[in-house]
């Protein structure tokens, strides 16, 4: 069981900053709850990312736990119950910050990997 | 999430996590079936694409933190169970450990009372007693009035000095009913060498310790509560205690006791030049000034004890003056022995963890294959410290638990049957620094234990455990030789407790056959609280007596009684006793009776089992 433990813990390390960033834009658009999640992710990527449910739920909590999120439980549209995850005050602007420090990664590879100035995004 | 919410919420939580993983896979299975798969195919492939499920809901938990608590609740439920399940093993190991703990558990709350804690005056390391040393090596704890009086009068190193002397038992009325009381004789600045001051009033004066001057007295809060309802006003007023009349000047506050001689009463100490304050039998001690050392201070009286001997007051074979810590000197000649006994419990307590140590070696022995499984399938060997640890620790925690019941039960055997001479009040129980202790103990114990395990099984090949399987050999030179290390040390702890308990026993023996020169056997004693008083006449005593004997006399069962001032064998200073009118009986010093214990000779006879007088 021990190794297998980690192989998750080290992907969630590889995603970490990266993944809370995907889930807090996800919800920019409105509460949802953890499977939707993971298929806007999946759908909005062109279904390059596919986020490992080992990686998801830890994220959640961990947002949740962080006071970026906050969760309630609420019927789906074909009636499910089902934890609906929300964007708090502060998820917002850690969104922002995230989205900015980002956009500077990005830049910043883009810049090393293609010298020429040109439009670059991942 | 706050510890709080960790401990009540907990299991909301869980199912909450539960859930929400299973609502993902129905989500899951129902989309596939909507693409056409069958409902088994499509909840086969959703759990297969989620993945390890017990994982993700682990490493979801983990998210919550308090992940160590989760681990070690989980060691000590895992210990629990192993205990349970070995109750032999258990019981064994708690009752050894029980044995060593509750004796160290006892032997500290002695060593805690009257070694370690301090008097409870302020700053008790200034104060010192005064004490006459003697050239050939002797030790006085008593002094005389005038020897006081000029130390009180020349000696610059004390903020203050006091003399101080047991008192009659006095009679006091209350409620119709005679009360007896302790009386405590003290002179002036008794209180400030205690660092005490009455709550009420004030203490005795110098004026008062002049010989015939009015009687005062200062009362104990207890007996002030006792016999005066508490009443403030007392202060001032004269109270009959005995056959004489004192003025109340003061009330001491409820936390003070006078450890050396718990008294309900304190009069002042009257210096009188009489044949009786001549005697060597004033106790002096003083408060050092805040500034001044023990080794100043002692350079000080020295020089005046000089000055006291050009003077001409100082007898010739009369060395010095010495000042003892008093809490040293109250714990006295307890200390080595304390100390001593405390070496043999904490050995004890070692060979008692020897024992528990194989007995878990050989359970670890028993466990190879459980561990060799769990280290295969990749437990960490951190983890399986863990585990060790938590259930010495168990053992250790109930172990220390049963020795604090049975250091309690022992305590109070200890007391009452302890020969030597404790200083009356000292608080001697288990309160905070013996639980402290005890549990520092078990906590030292299991720390021992589980490292020891551990240490044994860490060096287990999983591979070669398993391949062996139950059959034990192999790779046991390693375990053989600790263990064996195990028996040496015990065996050599236990015969050097042996050899100590052997010549302890030797030397009781001994004592037991010393010739006292009379059969203590069926002899019994008692004090009579008889006030010696300026009204009452050496005839009216010498009568009350001899009444007090034929009385006794008369009871069934009695066959002697006598009177005597000093028991042989007891008081301080082992006084020679002479039978009255023997025509060897010599008085030694003034010539007064009552400096040598003369005995009233019983009816005459001699009885067979009576106290016979030794021939000197």
């Amino acid at each position: 069981m021990k190794p297998n433990r980690e192989r998750y813990q080290n992907r969630i390390e590889l995603l970490q900053g990266t993944l809370d960033m995907l889930i807090l834009q996800t919800l920019q658009w409105g509460p949802q709850h953890g499977y939707a999640i993971s298929l806007s992710i999946r759908g909005r990527s062109g279904e390059v990312l596919q986020v490992e449910t080992g990686s998801l739920y830890p994220a959640l909590h961990r947002l949740e736990k962080q006071g970026w999120v906050t969760s309630q439980w609420k019927q789906t549209e074909s009636n499910q119950h089902a934890k609906f995850y929300r964007l708090t005050p502060t998820g917002k602007r850690q969104l922002v910050t995230e989205q900015a420090r980002w956009t500077r990664i990005v830049n910043a590879i883009a810049g090393i990997m293609d010298p020429a100035p040109e439009k670059g995004e991942a | 999430m706050s510890l709080w919410d960790w401990v009540f919420h907990r299991r909301q939580r869980e199912e909450e996590r539960d859930e929400e993983v299973q609502t993902h896979l129905r989500m899951a299975a129902q989309e596939r079936m909507e693409q056409g798969e069958t409902a088994e195919q499509a909840r086969a492939s959703a759990l297969r694409e989620f993945g390890n499920v017990t994982l993700v809901k682990e490493v979801t938990r983990d998210m919550w933190g308090f992940r160590w608590i989760e681990i070690l609740l989980q060691d000590l439920r895992y210990g629990a169970r192993m205990l349970a399940k070995n109750p032999g093993f258990t019981a064994v190991a708690i009752l050894t450990l029980a044995l060593g703990i509750g004796a160290n558990t006892a032997i500290f709350s002695v060593v805690n009372g009257v070694l370690l804690r301090p008097l409870p005056y302020p700053r008790p390391d200034k104060i010192v007693c005064v004490n006459l040393v003697w050239k050939g090596g002797g030790v006085n704890d008593t002094l005389t009035v005038p020897e006081y009086e000029f130390y009180r009068d020349h000696a610059s190193a004390f903020e203050a000095i006091a003399g101080f002397r047991g008192g009659p038992d006095l009679s006091i009325k209350r409620g119709g009913a005679l009360e007896w009381i302790h009386s405590l004789r003290v002179s002036d600045g008794f209180f400030r060498v205690l660092g005490t001051a009455p709550a009420l009033g004030r203490g005795i004066l110098r004026e008062e310790t002049v010989p015939g001057s009015a009687q005062s007295v200062v009362l104990s809060d207890s007996l002030w509560r006792k016999a005066f309802g508490a009443d403030p006003a007392v202060v001032g007023q004269q109270v009959e205690m005995g056959d004489a009349s004192y003025t109340v000047v003061g009330v001491m506050p409820p936390y003070f006791t006078f450890v050396e001689q718990p008294a309900d009463a304190f009069v002042p100490l009257q210096l009188g030049r009489s044949i009786v304050d001549t005697g060597m039998n004033t106790r002096v001690i003083a408060r050092l000034k805040p500034e001044t050392s023990l080794a100043q201070a002692q350079a000080n009286i020295s020089v005046v004890f000089e000055q006291l001997r050009r003077v001409g007051s100082v007898q010739s074979g009369q060395q010095g003056l010495q000042l003892v810590s008093y809490q040293k000197w109250l714990a006295g000649d307890l200390r080595p022995s304390l100390l001593m006994l405390f070496g043999a419990v904490a050995l004890l307590l070692l060979i008692a963890c020897a024992n528990v140590a194989s007995l878990m070696m050989a359970r670890a022995n028993a466990r190879r294959r459980e561990i060799s499984i769990r280290l295969a399938l990749g437990a960490e060997p951190s983890r399986l410290l863990q585990q060790f640890l938590a259930e010495s620790l168990l053992i250790a925690l109930l172990g220390g638990s049963a020795g604090l019941l049975a250091a309690a039960w022992v305590l109070r055997a200890l007391l009452s049957s302890i020969p030597w001479d404790i200083p009356a009040t000292t608080h001697i129980g288990l309160d905070g620094s013996v639980l402290a202790f005890t549990l520092l103990v078990a906590l030292g114990t299991s720390l021992a234990f589980g490292f020891t395990s551990y240490w044994q099984t860490s060096r287990l090949d999983p591979n070669a455990a398993l391949k062996e399987g139950s059959t034990q050999g192999g790779r046991s030179t390693t375990r053989s030789r600790t263990r064996s290390a195990l028996v040496i040390g015990e065996v050599a702890l236990s015969l050097m407790l042996l050899v100590g308990a052997g010549l302890l026993i030797e030397g009781l023996y001994l004592l037991h056959q010393e010739r006292l020169g009379f059969d203590p056997q069926h002899v019994y004693t008692m004090t009579t609280p008889f006030a010696p008083a300026a009204r009452v006449t050496a005839g009216q005593v010498w009568n009350f007596e001899q009444q007090t004997l034929e009385r006794f006399r008369a009871v069934p069962g009695v066959t002697s009684a006598a009177v005597v001032t000093l028991p042989p064998l007891m008081g301080p200073n082992n006084i020679p006793t002479q039978q009255e009118g023997h025509p060897r009986a010599q008085h030694r010093r003034h010539g007064v009776p009552g400096d040598q214990s003369p005995v009233f000779p019983d009816d005459a006879h001699s009885h067979p089992a009576g106290p016979r007088i030794p021939r000197d």
